[in-house]
């Protein structure tokens, strides 16, 4: 069996050299790009990567909740739990998770891209 | 017939609970998000609300039985990681199921008192969340501060969390990555701590069948208050999990000594489950992974729903007491016949053959490094509550970034 000393060398090596890998892997880590119309119920839980135009911006009343209606050959609705800056005609680059909402898809997003900017 | 359909999705429910309960890094979650990704198939043979009690009953359940791999085979979750050294120093000493039935009565108390005081706690929570979400990051990172501090061994409980939590931010957000949880809490507080049980336990004494339990009644009304009070805090407050939140409570209850210590630690999961649905009906928020499932089933949760839930609560409390009782005798003979070593080898070896087959190859990598930074405070002897920051950083980032 390994004595305390050495155990505790490894572990904080593998710990630390995990680390590092974990982060070179979310670095390089990309979900490919996909289209609008692939966001549908199906994919329910799924994250997802889009490009889109905003051709709407709605900032709900007391929350710090965006709704964004996103459209590319068609449109559906995207949700941000914060007050995001975006205005109607910017092309956006989103990754977010697939939700039914009454009925119908949208995305909850977690990261927003505008025009190259976050 | 919805009577007998919700009867039967119950007994259902406390089946499931037993296997997960007693399978070591099975977790509630896993379960429960199969359900969701199921419930349009599932959904032409049982309501929604009997899909509720289904996932109610399995999460009672397993906070009963979970403590029985957490002492006989120290292989805890997050929520009985704290557990595991005062539970193996009963098995130790051949008092596996003496420490089983102290958790019992934490679980059982802990779950009626919490019904008992829904309604003082919906009242709660509707008073003080305010005042928690304008300052739940700067809570959190001085309940941190304050856990490291108190820790003899400052500099390396505060390289444990920020191992941890740096580990709990990668993971969290690694794109595309199914059931991250399982290999980040299987290898901290999984896999680790069987590691470190194989390298220090080579066999067991013989275990006592039926150990009397001699606990002061203001012990067990200290640990059962503590109880309640991290049940609330884990309400309140996302990301401070059932051990983390029991350390705040030990602050007020100092002196349990482990068999306090151990009735403390068979309620924090059971009243965390209880008033989560106090969280989920006062501020649509959900705290935990079968919460969010029923969130996910059910357009809105009425009162109504909370009222059944909570005497589905009670129902499973009681099987989940016989059957705890039943299995903890199940496994104080097994533990005496059974390899000792060879049996946690199996568990480990069941864990990382599971981790590709749920999360991938990037699952591996993760349960590797999550389990070398869970040795870390076995090997210095900090508290293992310091891994939490695995959930607490990402959750201090989001709400102060």
């Amino acid at each position: 069996m390994l004595n305390d000393r050495t155990l505790l060398i490894a572990s904080v090596t593998v710990s630390l050299a995990g680390i590092g890998a974990l982060a070179i892997l979310l670095a390089t880590s990309e979900l490919p790009l996909e289209g609008l119309a692939t966001v549908d119920a199906s994919r329910e839980g799924e994250s997802v990567r889009v490009r889109a135009t905003v051709t709407s911006v709605r900032h709900a009343k007391n929350a710090s909740v965006t709704i964004l209606t996103l459209s590319e050959t068609l449109e559906r609705k995207a949700v941000v739990f914060d007050v995001v800056n975006v205005t109607k005609g910017a092309v956006v680059d989103v990754i977010g998770d697939v939700q039914e909402y009454q009925g119908e898809p949208e995305l909850v997003i977690r990261k927003l891209v505008v025009d190259g900017r976050r | 017939m919805v009577f007998l359909e919700l009867l039967l999705a119950a007994l259902l429910g406390t089946l499931a609970g037993v296997v997960t309960g007693l399978t070591p890094g099975i977790h509630i979650n896993l379960v429960s998000v199969l359900i969701v990704t199921a419930a349009p198939l599932l959904g032409q043979y049982f309501s929604l609300v009997s899909l509720c009690a289904f996932i109610i009953s399995m999460s009672v359940t397993h906070s009963f039985l979970d403590t029985i791999p957490s002492v006989f085979l120290g292989a805890p979750d997050a929520a009985t990681a704290l557990g595991v050294l005062p539970g193996h120093r009963y098995l130790l000493r051949g008092w596996g199921l003496m420490a089983v039935k102290l958790s019992l009565v934490g679980s059982l108390v802990g779950a009626v008192l919490s019904v008992l005081l829904f309604p003082l706690f919906t009242l709660l929570v509707t008073l003080t969340y305010p005042f928690f979400k304008a300052v739940i990051g700067w809570l959190l990172l001085a309940i941190v501060l304050f856990m490291i501090l108190r820790d003899r061994l400052k500099a390396w409980s505060a390289f444990v969390f920020l191992l941890a939590g740096a580990l709990g931010v990668l993971v969290l957000n690694l794109p595309g990555l199914q059931n991250p949880l399982f290999p980040l809490l299987s290898g901290l507080f999984g896999v680790a701590t069987l590691f470190v049980s194989l390298q220090e336990t080579t066999s067991l004494p013989p275990q006592q069948e039926s150990p009397e339990l001699n606990v002061r009644p203001g012990v067990t009304v200290q640990a059962l208050s503590a109880g309640q009070i991290a049940g609330f805090l884990t309400a309140m407050l996302p990301g401070l999990g059932p051990a983390s939140a029991a350390v705040l409570s030990l602050q007020v209850f100092r002196n349990l000594g482990d068999h306090g210590y151990m009735i403390l630690q068979g309620s924090l999961s059971t009243v965390n489950f209880v008033l989560s649905l106090a969280a989920l009906l006062v501020l649509d928020k959900a705290r935990n992974g079968s919460v969010i499932a029923i969130q996910q089933l059910l357009a809105s949760v009425t009162l109504a729903h909370i009222m059944l839930f909570l005497a589905i609560t009670l129902t499973a409390t009681g099987a989940a007491t016989l059957l705890t009782l039943w299995f903890g005798k199940v496994f104080c003979r097994l533990v005496s016949v059974v390899n000792y070593r060879a049996l946690v080898t199996g568990i480990i070896l069941f864990i990382v053959i599971l981790t590709p087959i749920l999360s991938s190859w990037t699952g591996v990598l993760i349960l590797i490094t999550s389990t070398a930074v869970g040795l870390i405070p076995a090997i210095v002897k900090v508290a293992r509550v310091h891994a939490m920051g695995c959930l607490l950083l990402p959750v201090i980032l989001y709400f102060l970034g």
